[in-house]
């Protein structure tokens, strides 16, 4: 079968479209469904296996857009949690962590996505009762210590990157990150 | 004992139940999915221990991956989602007779607490989670940060972990013109909305799940109240609804619910979809007093009844597709009441 709209390509996507009890269906290629944009942020479904997953993904993600960020991104993606061997890349993919290390590790990459996501990007509300240690917070600071240096590095490229650019909004948030991290990595030390 | 949705004492109303889960994870583990197999099973032996001691009330029962019709079983009743039925690793469960509590370990994360029961009840289930969450605590420390709250393995449940949900019967909203307007509405406000019975496409026994979708930056107080308040409200406009139907069609509404009746009362096969939606006619019925029978019943406890797994395990053996709607047939015959004509 063809596809309804361009009549040109080969139709592989059934949409089934269900406005007020009333169902319709329609035959597209995924190049027509992309171009409609069906369903706008969910677009994401036509081109994966898991949709569920991808759709976050698109959430958490950082969309490959620009060739010239191509070889930073790559740099992230191999970016890993030293405890449990997670990468960003597979944090990205299945929009799940793989140990509560993964957040200390990913905190600078993802905190953007994790507002956009959740709408905040800092706990309020119940703490545990039990079990909650100061020594806690630094254990875990010497856990990141090493992943924070490596986030420095990518966060000054990315910044490189975005003032040869001229892309001064961006850089400018960058720069508020880095700023942000050098301060946390003193309080730290 | 009575299941907390056997219990016939309950009232038909829009309001079915509500549930709260609780998110929890043991600090210096890997979440579930990332241990490998003997730390996974170390796992679940230390929480086992732990939490028998914290909830002595509630009894244990391991999940094997082969189990899947134990699961199935457990899935459609709302105490386990269904990529934990389909999952492929071991997972332990502890539950109360009734139901009512469980804890899960190690699905998606090491600790799920949950607590349901009938009407329109956060606030009581809140507490009731709170103090089991406070009594694991005790023996666990858990893995929690003071920017992102606690940790979880999935980024829309840290924070508070917490889910705070209601079942709503929506008949008549649900088929109106407004339905999807509604729908966009909640989503704005923070919260989903899904059917929670059906294919993805097409709902059946018109069953909505009201739900969180943030987990950060929000007190568990001000969710609950949300998702309080916002049920509510939906609950009272279905009723509204009902109301007007009541006055300008009232003959149409006792017809369909007395053909609904006849047959469930009389059908010898009955389709999963049948079942539902014949029974989500006479629960609305009931409610606005359409029909009247000789015993009280839960309707709601028969839908969850009549899907597949249940009917399965209530016949006691493997059963083909062909079958099941025979068994569902009989089944609904069995348990519906017979009507009191004095009304």
């Amino acid at each position: 079968m063809l596809c309804e709209r361009c009549g040109q390509r080969e139709a592989n996507i059934r949409y089934t479209e269900v406005i007020n009890g009333v169902r319709s269906e329609h035959n597209l290629c995924s190049q027509c469904a992309r171009e409609m944009e069906l369903g706008g942020p969910y677009a994401a479904i036509f081109d994966s296996e898991f949709p569920l997953g991808r759709l976050l993904s698109g959430l958490l993600g950082l969309q490959t857009e620009d060739e010239s960020k191509m070889e930073d991104e790559a740099r992230m993606e191999q970016l890993s949690c030293p405890t449990c061997k997670t990468t960003y890349e597979e944090f990205i993919k299945n929009s799940r962590f793989g140990c509560p290390d993964c957040y200390q590790m990913f905190d600078l990459l993802m905190s953007d996505n994790i507002k956009k996501l959740q709408g905040s990007d800092t706990h309020v509300g119940k703490r545990p009762k039990y079990g909650l240690e100061e020594t806690d917070e630094k254990e875990r600071a010497d856990v990141g210590r090493k992943s924070q240096e490596e986030e420095l590095s990518l966060l000054e490229s990315r910044l490189r990157e975005a003032i040869a650019e001229e892309e001064y909004e961006t850089a400018a948030k960058y720069r508020d990150q880095i700023k942000e991290l050098k301060e946390r990595m003193n309080a730290d030390a | 004992m009575l299941k907390w949705y056997e219990d016939a004492n309950r009232q038909q109303d829009v309001i079915i139940s509500s549930r709260i889960r609780l998110n929890r994870n043991v600090k210096g583990y890997a979440f579930p999915e990332q241990l490998k197999d003997a730390d996974r099973e170390g796992l679940i032996g230390l929480l086992k221990g732990g939490i028998q001691d914290a909830a002595p009330n509630l009894k244990y029962q391991s999940l094997a991956p082969g189990q899947k019709a134990e699961k199935d079983v457990l899935r459609e009743r709302r105490v386990i989602n269904s990529a934990m039925a389909e999952s492929g690793r071991k997972m332990g469960l502890f539950m109360s007779d009734d139901e009512s509590e469980s804890v899960l370990i190690c699905g998606d994360d090491h600790i799920r607490i949950q607590c349901s029961m009938g009407g329109l009840s956060l606030q009581k289930l809140w507490s009731r989670a709170n103090d089991l969450d406070d009594a694991v605590n005790e023996k666990f420390a858990y893995a929690f940060d003071s920017k992102y709250g606690y940790l979880t393995a999935f980024p829309t449940t840290m924070g508070t972990g917490l889910k705070a949900s209601v079942l709503l019967h929506l008949p008549v909203t649900a088929s109106g013109r407004q339905f999807r307007k509604l729908l966009e509405e909640i989503t704005r406000i923070g919260l989903t909305i899904k059917g929670a019975y059906g294919e993805p496409t097409e709902n059946y026994g018109a069953l909505y799940q009201i739900s969180n979708q943030k987990t950060l930056g929000l007190s568990e107080e001000n969710i609950i109240a949300t998702v309080h308040q916002i049920a509510g409200q939906i609950a009272a406009q279905e009723r509204k609804a009902r109301m007007l139907l009541q006055k300008e069609h009232r003959g149409e509404r006792e017809d369909e619910t007395y053909k609904s009746y006849g047959v469930l009362k009389y059908a010898r096969r009955l389709s999963l979809k049948e079942g539902m939606t014949y029974l989500s006619q006479i629960r609305a019925g009931l409610n606005d007093g359409y029909i009247h029978m000789q015993n009280p019943v839960n309707i709601y406890g028969l839908m969850l009844g009549i899907q597949p797994a249940n009917l399965a395990e209530n016949a006691g053996h493997p059963v083909k597709e062909e079958e099941l709607d025979v068994l569902r047939a009989e089944y609904i015959r069995s348990q519906l009441p017979d009507l009191d004509g004095n009304k």
